[in-house]
């Protein structure tokens, strides 16, 4: 089954750079994804059901939690590794996350050795 | 740094779906003997029978050829703009990267550093934060002491200097940067002849001045013992991180100062007693210390321990309004001169009251002659509704009222004071309390 990783963020630079970021993954035949809102989000999860998903809390259309919600709840996609990214300054509502099923979050700024270090562990690579 | 156009793959930028497709429709368009190779001559797109090869380069280096006619240009301008475009992206994105990488060090460096006011727990902070952004044998924090007029070590790992290396400003490279207050890369410490070596010889030296409104609080030094060449952006991170370790470094000195001060103003209000009843000279500082190690062996919280420590050394405050005639009185007390006396708990008690950072000790200093059995004062309370501050201040008042004998009773022996408060067990003392004391005092750990 070939890897995917999926980037659901409005905000163009974070995408982006998150690909650049995970970029190297790709010559280990790992598929980069990206979405611009929650809907389209949810749209791509559920056709092609990535192993790892970076999620933007604040987003139109439909945010985070909604979409963590709806994976890990009520489509039961456990399997499906959710990290939530969160702008700094704005406190994460661990018991929220928790709730949701989030796997973990992390801040933007992103510390692009953490989201590295991540996949590697989340793929298996 | 990454060398960007290694990561320029024309592969990556023409295979993209609706690249490839735009692409398909151009060389269909131009001329269908067009194809489009990699730098190995790997056909990517269209077909490779064309006449003539351009490469598709940029900044002096190939990505890949176009074949076909002379229409083939036209192509080989296209791509040559588009791996130009896609150069642009590549460098700006690992630069701002970077960025998010410094970003990201500097907000973790400064909630670390600044979580705490325990100067030990701020040195060691330090010491990790730097370890964390650049290659050092040998990380030492340097403080200045006002008094001596040196600079102290209050953090050090490596080899290089000790706990107590002292250097005097402007001794060293250290003293120099401390006097001119501007950071310094020293890559080769063998062609600057203010090296002073410490403990071991050095090879690379960064240091910088830890600065504080305009003036410098000390130094930061990080040292490798083979040559190391470190970079401005290596000396960037680290003046920041100084930045943030002055503050942290005096917060949690004034801090000490003050809780220094704290405790030194609660002893001498103490000791007021004790000099109107020399008799009692040294009671609170002795019952304070039993207390401790009785609260230890206990299994006290930190919260508790602090509450014991200053409720030990305040216990007794309310005889102060007991008249010398009774306080001072050797033969034995009559009913009225006993409840006068008996009253100094609760007198102490009041007298905390108006002093919030006391608060907590109140209960403990109130209720440190109650008696488990519920037949103590002032409140008669009983076993464990008497704060267990006050249980343990108890066994330890007790025992070194019997072993010194200043209340109007005579000294005894250690042995026969504390067989005495293990036979007052369950009565006047928290038996739990009474196991913990005897154990320390068979060990001789009182």
């Amino acid at each position: 089954m070939p890897k995917k990783i999926l980037i659901v963020d409005d905000e163009r630079p974070i995408r982006i750079l998150l690909e650049r970021t995970l970029e190297k993954f790709e010559d280990s035949g790992v598929e980069l994804l990206t979405a611009e809102n929650g809907a389209e989000g949810l749209e791509i999860i559920k056709r092609e059901l990535p192993n790892l998903v970076f999620l933007d809390v604040m987003m139109p259309k439909m945010d985070g939690f909604t979409v963590c919600n709806t994976v890990k709840n009520e489509l039961k996609l456990k399997d499906i590794y959710i990290v939530m990214l969160t702008a700094k300054g704005q406190e994460f509502d661990k018991q929220k996350g928790q709730d949701v099923g989030a796997d973990i979050y992390m801040t933007k700024p992103f510390n692009p050795a953490d989201v590295a270090k991540k996949a590697a562990e989340v793929l298996g690579l | 740094m990454v060398n960007e156009i290694d990561q320029i793959k024309l592969k990556k930028i023409i295979t993209k779906k609706k690249i490839s497709k735009m692409l398909n429709g151009i060389i269909e368009s131009i001329d269908d003997r067009i194809g489009i190779l990699d730098v190995d001559g790997k056909l990517l797109l269209g077909t490779s029978e064309g006449s003539k090869k351009h490469s598709i380069d940029i900044e002096g280096i190939t990505l890949g050829y176009v074949t076909g006619g002379d229409k083939a240009v036209k192509v080989v301008e296209l791509l040559i703009y588009m791996s130009d475009a896609a150069l642009d992206s590549h460098t700006l994105a690992n630069e701002a990267l970077e960025k998010y990488k410094e970003i990201s060090l500097l907000y973790e460096m400064s909630e670390k550093i600044s979580s705490s006011l325990d100067s030990s727990k701020v040195s060691q902070l330090i010491i990790d934060q730097v370890k964390a952004l650049v290659k050092a044998d040998n990380v030492s924090v340097f403080r200045m002491n006002e008094e001596s007029k040196e600079l102290e070590i209050i953090a050090v790992t490596g080899s290089e200097y000790t706990q107590s290396a002292k250097i005097k400003s402007g001794e060293g490279i250290i003293g120099s940067v401390f006097l001119s207050k501007k950071s310094e890369i020293v890559n080769d410490t063998t062609k600057d002849n203010r090296y002073i070596s410490g403990s071991s010889n050095v090879s690379s030296i960064m240091c910088v001045p830890m600065m504080l409104k305009q003036r410098a609080s000390g130094v930061i030094k990080v040292s490798a013992i083979k040559h190391t060449e470190y970079s401005a952006e290596d000396l960037k991170l680290l003046v920041i991180l100084a930045t943030h370790a002055a503050v942290a470094v005096e917060n949690a000195w004034l801090y000490d100062r003050l809780a220094d001060t704290f405790f030194s103003t609660i002893n001498t209000l103490a000791e007021t007693i004790e000099i109107r009843h020399p008799s009692s000279k040294g009671h609170s500082k002795r019952v304070a210390k039993a207390s401790l190690s009785i609260g230890r062996t206990f299994g006290l919280s930190m919260k508790e321990m602090s509450d014991l420590r200053l409720a030990s050394v305040l216990h007794d405050i309310g005889k102060i309004g007991i008249p010398d005639n009774v306080l001072l009185k050797t033969s034995d007390l009559t009913a009225e001169e006993s409840r006068i006396m008996d009253r100094h708990s609760e007198a102490g008690a009041d007298m905390l009251k108006n002093i919030k950072q006391l608060k907590e000790v109140i209960p403990g200093v109130r209720a440190h002659h109650e008696r488990y059995d519920g037949t103590g004062f002032p409140d008669k309370l009983k076993g464990d509704k008497i704060p267990v501050v006050a249980r343990v201040l108890a066994v330890a008042n007790a025992f070194d009222n019997y072993v010194t004998g200043h209340n109007r009773q005579a000294a005894i022996l250690e042995d026969d004071a504390a067989e005495k408060i293990r036979k007052l067990s369950g009565t006047e003392f928290d038996p739990d309390v009474v196991r913990a004391f005897y154990k320390i005092f068979k060990d001789g750990k009182l």
